[in-house]
This record gives C-alpha cells, sequence and structure tokens, in this order.
C-alpha cells in the first residue's frame, strides 16, 4: 500500500466511523475525536490529495480551510431550504468524501501519471 | 533574478552556514555529541512548553487587575516566551531549516497565548461567544433557523458558520457547542497563520521571509477577533482564497496593460512611472520562485476550491465579503491575478445571498446591515472610549493597543519603503493592505472600523514588517537577527497588554455559569430577563424565548437597544408586567467589572438600592451571581 493509498483509506475510515458512531448514537471521547478529526480536516484533505500538490503544508491549510467551507455550504442549504438534520449533513459530506476518495484511487489505479 | 537590481536579492539558498548565536552553534561549542540536529533546533520549544506547563498552575484568574491576564502571568509564563522568540530567530538564521521547524515554534507561539485562557478560565471567554454558542441551540433544539426572528436576527440571515458548527457540535455527540468555542481562539490563529503563510510564500521566494511575516502576524493580531464567530472563521477563508489566488492564479501583467492601467496611464510621466514599477514589481515577482508548474487538472481542482472558499464566505458573514470583493477586483484590474472572473463570481455570490437567504435582512437596505457589524470584541469598543474615564490600568492598557496598531502600521510603511529602495515593488500585497482602506469610506460606525481595517490589512502589514527587520542576506544576518529578536520582544509586550488586557471582564467566574445556568433552566418561555449588562455569559440556551433589558448599555450602544431604565421604580414596573411569563433580574460580578469604568452608572449602587428596598426576593445568590425576583410576584418563583 503506497503513502497516498494509506492517507485516503484512513480518511475514508475515520469518515465511516464518524457515521457509525453517529448512527448508533454513542457517547463520550471516541465519537467526539473521530468527528472533529474527520470533519475539520477529513473532506478537504480527500479533495486536496486528488491534485498531488506535493507540498504538505499547503495540502494541510488548504484541507482545513475547504473542510470548514463544505461544511458551511452542505449546511447551510439545508438550513435555508428548511430541511435541517445533522445526520443528512454528515451523510452529504461524507459521501462527498467518499467520492473524492474513490476518485482517488481510481486515478492511482489508472496510471502513474502524477500530472495530467 | 534580472540582471542589475539595485538591492541585493534575498538568498532562499546557499551554504549551510549559521551565523547566528542559537542552539545550532551552541551545538557546534558544547559536546552534545551525537544528539540529532532537529532535537537542538526544537531544545528551546521543549523547554519553552515545559516551562509554560509548569506556569499555569500558578495563573489564578480570580486574582486579575484592571491589567487583566497579564497581572497574574508569573515570570516562567515569559520565560517560555522569551525562549520561543529566541529559538525561532536562531532559526532564521539557519540555512537547512525546513518548514516544519518555523512552523512548530508559531504553534507552539499561538498555543502558549490563546490556550492559556482556555485552560485557566476552566470556561468560556468573552460574552458574545456564549450568544453564538446560543445560535447554534437554536439549530440543535429547532432544527432550524428563522431569518425573521425578532431578536439577533442577523445571525440567522447569514447562517453559515453557526450551521457548520451545528454539524460538527451534533456529529461529536457534544451537548452544546461550548466545548468548540472554548478552543476556537487557538485554533482560529493556527488556520490563520497556515492560510496565510499560503498567501506570502506565494508572493515571496524566501521561505524565512515568509515565516517571518506569519511570526509578526501572530505577534501583532490583537484585536481579538478569533473566538467562536463568523469573522474568525471568514477571514481565515478569506486568506486561504486569496493565497490560492496568487499562489494557483498569479498573473505579472504590466501596469500598462492591466484593466486599470490601460485607463488612467497616458501620458509619459505615467508611462515612465509605470515602466519602473513594472521593473520592480517584476523583480519582486521573480524573488517569488515558489509558485508552482501547476496542470491544467490542478488549477480546475483549485478553482473549484476557490468556489467553495468564496460562497461558504458569502453565507457567513457581512463585512468579509466586501473586503474580499474588494481584494479580488483590485488584483485583477492591476493584473496580478488571471483568474479574472473571481471578483465577479464573488459579487454574485454576495449578491445572491443577500436578494435570497438574507433577503429578509437585506431588506432593510445594505446600511443598515454594516452599520450592525459592530459586534465588536471587547477590546475594540473599549479603546475607543474616551481614554480620561479609565482607571490607569484601563489607560495602559488603551494606550498599549493604540501604540500597536499605529506602530505596525509605522513599521510596515518603512518596510514598504525599504523594499521599495532595494528595488522591489510588492504589488500583491500593496493592493491587499490597501483594499480594506477602501472600509472606510463604506461606513462610519464609530471609530471601530479602524481595527476592522486593521485587522484585513495586518496579512500585509505583517509581511512588510518582516521586509523591515529581515536581513539582507540571511548568511551575514546575524545582527538582523538580534534586531528581530529585540522587535519582537517589544511587539509582544505590546499584543500580550491589548490582548490580555481586558481579560477580567472577559472571564466568567464557575459561580456566574452557575447563575447562567439557573435562569437557562429554570426561567419559563416568555421571561423578561433584566440585566446589569450583558456582560456575562448569557443566550446559550434558549434565548429566542426570553425578553433581555440591560440595565447598563455599554455607552456607544452596539449591543442590544437597551432601556437604560437606572431608577429603581423603572424596573419594577417592568418586571410587574404580565405579559411576561417571569421576571428575573441577574447582576453578576463580570457585569460590575465592565461597568467599573468611572463615569459610567456602577451597578453596586444599583444593586444597593435594590437589596435596600426590600421590594425584590433573592432567587439565587452565590460570590459571584445574585438573581432576583420581584417580591410578591407570580412566577418569579424557582
Amino acid at each position: 500500500m503506497t503513502r497516498d493509498a494509506i492517507i485516503l483509506a484512513a480518511i475514508a475510515g475515520a469518515g465511516l466511523l464518524t457515521v457509525l458512531l453517529f448512527a448508533a448514537g454513542a457517547d463520550g471521547a471516541p465519537r467526539a475525536i473521530a468527528a472533529l478529526l474527520f470533519l475539520l480536516i477529513g473532506p478537504g484533505l480527500a479533495c486536496v490529495r486528488l491534485l498531488r500538490l506535493d507540498d504538505p503544508l499547503t495540502e494541510l491549510a488548504l484541507a482545513v480551510a475547504v473542510s470548514l467551507a463544505l461544511e458551511t455550504i452542505v449546511a447551510t442549504a439545508l438550513l435555508a431550504t428548511g430541511s435541517w438534520s445533522a445526520g443528512a449533513a454528515l451523510a452529504a459530506l461524507v459521501a462527498i468524501t467518499l467520492a473524492a476518495v474513490a476518485a482517488g484511487f481510481a486515478r492511482a489505479r489508472g496510471a502513474g501519471s502524477p500530472r495530467a | 533574478m534580472a540582471a542589475g537590481v539595485p538591492g541585493p536579492a534575498r538568498e532562499s539558498a546557499g551554504q549551510a552556514v549559521s551565523s547566528s548565536p542559537g542552539p545550532a552553534a551552541l551545538a557546534m561549542a558544547w559536546p552534545v555529541g551525537r544528539a540529532p540536529s532537529w532535537l537542538l533546533t526544537l531544545a528551546p520549544l521543549l523547554a519553552a512548553l515545559a516551562l509554560w506547563l509548569a506556569a499555569i498552575p500558578a495563573i489564578d484568574p480570580d486574582q486579575m487587575t484592571d491589567l487583566g491576564l497579564i497581572a497574574v502571568l508569573p515570570p516562567a509564563f515569559y520565560l517560555a516566551l522569551g525562549l520561543l522568540i529566541l529559538g525561532f530567530c536562531a532559526l532564521l538564521g539557519r540555512e537547512r531549516a525546513g518548514d516544519w521547524e518555523p512552523g512548530a515554534y508559531i504553534a507552539a507561539w499561538i498555543v502558549i497565548l490563546h490556550g492559556t485562557p482556555a485552560i485557566v478560565y476552566g470556561s468560556l471567554r468573552y460574552a458574545w461567544a456564549w450568544k453564538h454558542v446560543g445560535i447554534v441551540d437554536y439549530i440543535q433544539r429547532t432544527g432550524g433557523i428563522d431569518p425573521a426572528i425578532g431578536y439577533l436576527p442577523i445571525y440567522h440571515n447569514w447562517p453559515g458558520f453557526f450551521g457548520a458548527a451545528a454539524l460538527l457540535t451534533e456529529a461529536a455527540g457534544l451537548a452544546d457547542a461550548l466545548p468548540l468555542a472554548t478552543w476556537s481562539p487557538p485554533f482560529f490563529e493556527l488556520l490563520f497563520a497556515a492560510a496565510l503563510l499560503l498567501v506570502l510564500r506565494a508572493v515571496t521566494g524566501d521561505r524565512r521571509l515568509a515565516w517571518l511575516g506569519v511570526w509578526f502576524f501572530t505577534l501583532t493580531n490583537w484585536v481579538g477577533q478569533d473566538y467562536f464567530s463568523p469573522q474568525a472563521i471568514t477571514y481565515a477563508l478569506y486568506l486561504a482564497a486569496i493565497g490560492l489566488c496568487l499562489w494557483a492564479f498569479p498573473a505579472r501583467m504590466p501596469l500598462a496593460a492591466s484593466p486599470v492601467g490601460r485607463v488612467v496611464i497616458r501620458g509619459a510621466l505615467l508611462r515612465r512611472l509605470a515602466a519602473d514599477f513594472d521593473r520592480r514589481a517584476e523583480w519582486a515577482g521573480a524573488a517569488s520562485s515558489a509558485l508552482p508548474d501547476l496542470s491544467t487538472v490542478q488549477r480546475r481542482g483549485l478553482l473549484a476550491m476557490t468556489l467553495a472558499l468564496l460562497a461558504s464566505i458569502a453565507v457567513s458573514h457581512q463585512l468579509t465579503p466586501i473586503v474580499t470583493i474588494l481584494a479580488l477586483f483590485a488584483l485583477v484590474l492591476l493584473g496580478q491575478c488571471r483568474a479574472w472572473g473571481l471578483p465577479l463570481v464573488m459579487l454574485l455570490f454576495t449578491a445572491g445571498w443577500m436578494a435570497t437567504g438574507a433577503s429578509s435582512f437585506a431588506a432593510e437596505g445594505i446600511r443598515e446591515v454594516l452599520s450592525t457589524l459592530g459586534r465588536a470584541n471587547e477590546n475594540i469598543d473599549s479603546n475607543l472610549i474616551d481614554a480620561s474615564l479609565f482607571t490607569p490600568g484601563f489607560r495602559i492598557v488603551s494606550n498599549a493597543a493604540r501604540a500597536l496598531t499605529a506602530g505596525v502600521g509605522l513599521l510596515a510603511t518603512l518596510g514598504w519603503l525599504r523594499r521599495f529602495h532595494d528595488g522591489y515593488l510588492d504589488l500583491p500585497l500593496t493592493l491587499l493592505w490597501l483594499a480594506p482602506v477602501a472600509l472606510l469610506g463604506m461606513s462610519s460606525y464609530g471609530g471601530e472600523i479602524l481595527f476592522r481595517v486593521y485587522f484585513f490589512a495586518l496579512p500585509a502589514m505583517a509581511f512588510f514588517l518582516a521586509a523591515l527587520f529581515a536581513p539582507r542576506s540571511w548568511r551575514r544576518g546575524a545582527a538582523s537577527l538580534i534586531v528581530v529578536a529585540l522587535a519582537s520582544v517589544v511587539l509582544a509586550a505590546g499584543f500580550l497588554v491589548a490582548y490580555y488586557g481586558h481579560e477580567r471582564s472577559n472571564y466568567f467566574r464557575p459561580g456566574e455559569i452557575a447563575a447562567a445556568d439557573y435562569l437557562a433552566r429554570n426561567a419559563p418561555a416568555g421571561s423578561l430577563i433584566v440585566e446589569g449588562s450583558p456582560n456575562y455569559p448569557s443566550r446559550y440556551h434558549r434565548y429566542e424565548q426570553f425578553v433581555y433589558v440591560p440595565l447598563v448599555a455599554w455607552p456607544r450602544g452596539n449591543v442590544e437597544a437597551s432601556a437604560n431604565a437606572y431608577s429603581l421604580a423603572d424596573i419594577e414596573q417592568m418586571m410587574a408586567d404580565r405579559h411576561y411569563a417571569a421576571a428575573y433580574l441577574i447582576i453578576t460580578e463580570s457585569q460590575k467589572v465592565e461597568m467599573s469604568v468611572p463615569g459610567l452608572a456602577s451597578l453596586e449602587a444599583i444593586q444597593g438600592e435594590i437589596e435596600a428596598s426590600g421590594d425584590f426576593a433573592v432567587l439565587f445568590r452565590n460570590d459571584a451571581a445574585t438573581i432576583y425576583g420581584l417580591a410578591g410576584r407570580q412566577g418569579a418563583e424557582p
């Protein structure tokens, strides 16, 4: 497994774990840690990794900023349409993340051509 | 680098020569054996963290004076900061210093300065942060927002931040957003630093200069817009978006060819000036060798991310979108960003949101919106009040804030001039510095806009501060690094006074929180809550179910409309009103602290009158707060 694949798998795992703990109504630190770690960095990192910027600090800054932006947009869309539900918002973000992770895996398998 | 550059170019590469005193130099002199170099580099940092952790138990917030937190910080705390300054400056002298080491120092600085209140207070600091928690609570309880709500509607019209916070709170299984809010200042400051690095690395290839800019930013960002708030998150997203524009979509258009230049630059003199500016801008641009060679796919991806950042800014705050639009237009019109559609898109996002999501609020007019932006930090408010009314400590704090603001502006100007003298024109940063200044003409609310302008101009000013103090050659820069260290000490001292100076009224004791919890638990919907002032933990739970009447509004009236009902008869009449399900009067220590400025009505006196009248029953009392009901009134009893 390459480093890239490990990162992608970890993001997907954190997202799924967050959803599982949320759905199970789990209490306590494990749920809080999983959810905050995932939501503060996961969706953005999944998207940023697709671009292969080869610059860890830039990737990190963008990952957090884009994660917050995606959460803001998803939450606002639900609030503005009167259909707010934390579960739905979380599901949407995990879906976005998994789609980006899948695209990342597909690209890694498709070619070793990092710079299209 | 073009030949014939008048000033010596800053070096971003060269031989590994350390000319500064510091851990690396010491390592050569001391018999440290085979200790790894990263350990030596980080030794001052680790020592600083150890000192800080040792200092924390000695900090007693109950002993704060009118100088705020600095009155109770032990010497070990200052020693920790001193070690960080020395270690960071020594790091700058090292040729091989990578990115993680200066990043670690800046992160440690932020954690120490902004994590200390979170740890020491054991509760959320700053009254407005509690009120923002209340909006998240509203979403959690009711499952939505109400843009037409009577009280604090602005947050329901720009709900982006609160929605995201509600998502985080619910996903994490937290009862409320208080834990998130408590740790917001260090989190947002770290994010500001990371996003600013993106901006600065796009405009200079000298990594050490970029890090020094971030360092000065963290040392001078005293305005306190880092608490749990829409302005904090949108500021970080603004910096990230601008960073992406300059990093992924840079343009180096000659001034005469830029949209503005084509209109403005006519005549021989202007052409000659523009040509000179172009040469300087080109030199500065040539120094930004860090710009990546991005593929089309990468650029498209980064453009999509920029759009996401801009959209989330538009739905979360009122002032930040305006600054973003100004900055983007400036960059595009002067040929510094080639994504020319971005300012138009941002304008569309902003207008689109005002016409839809925020329509019930925007209907009152943009001017109205602007005038309500003044949910200012305590720091800002109180620094604009006539200083002659202040206690001595208050006056020191106020003057430190003014001096720091003016000093940073002056030093940044000198830094800009030094760069110009050296042959550089940093056009993108100059534009980012000037763009927020346009706000001055857009609103006249008090003098507060000055501090908002400072906040938005600070990223660029911090770079020019770095440019002023950085050596022209890092290899021969030992003396300059000593100057950097001294400047850091002075700026940090100003920061500590300006940022920590008002902490006595930002800190809430456990007793106050217990009293606030009593109201949140027991007051029936439709209750009247008369309060000494809004400066206490309030409106964080079921806020829309109560009517709040502050007895003494802060004199500029930037908080809710206050009845200013000083007289006992007025208070009794209000509380006897049967329209309310129940009526409470709450007076707390931090309200008194806020109102203790001479010249303002003293809550002590009002409370004395209340106690002496015999018309009020004490419903709740502890060492930090008292809640009264009107004696004999039904519904006031718990």
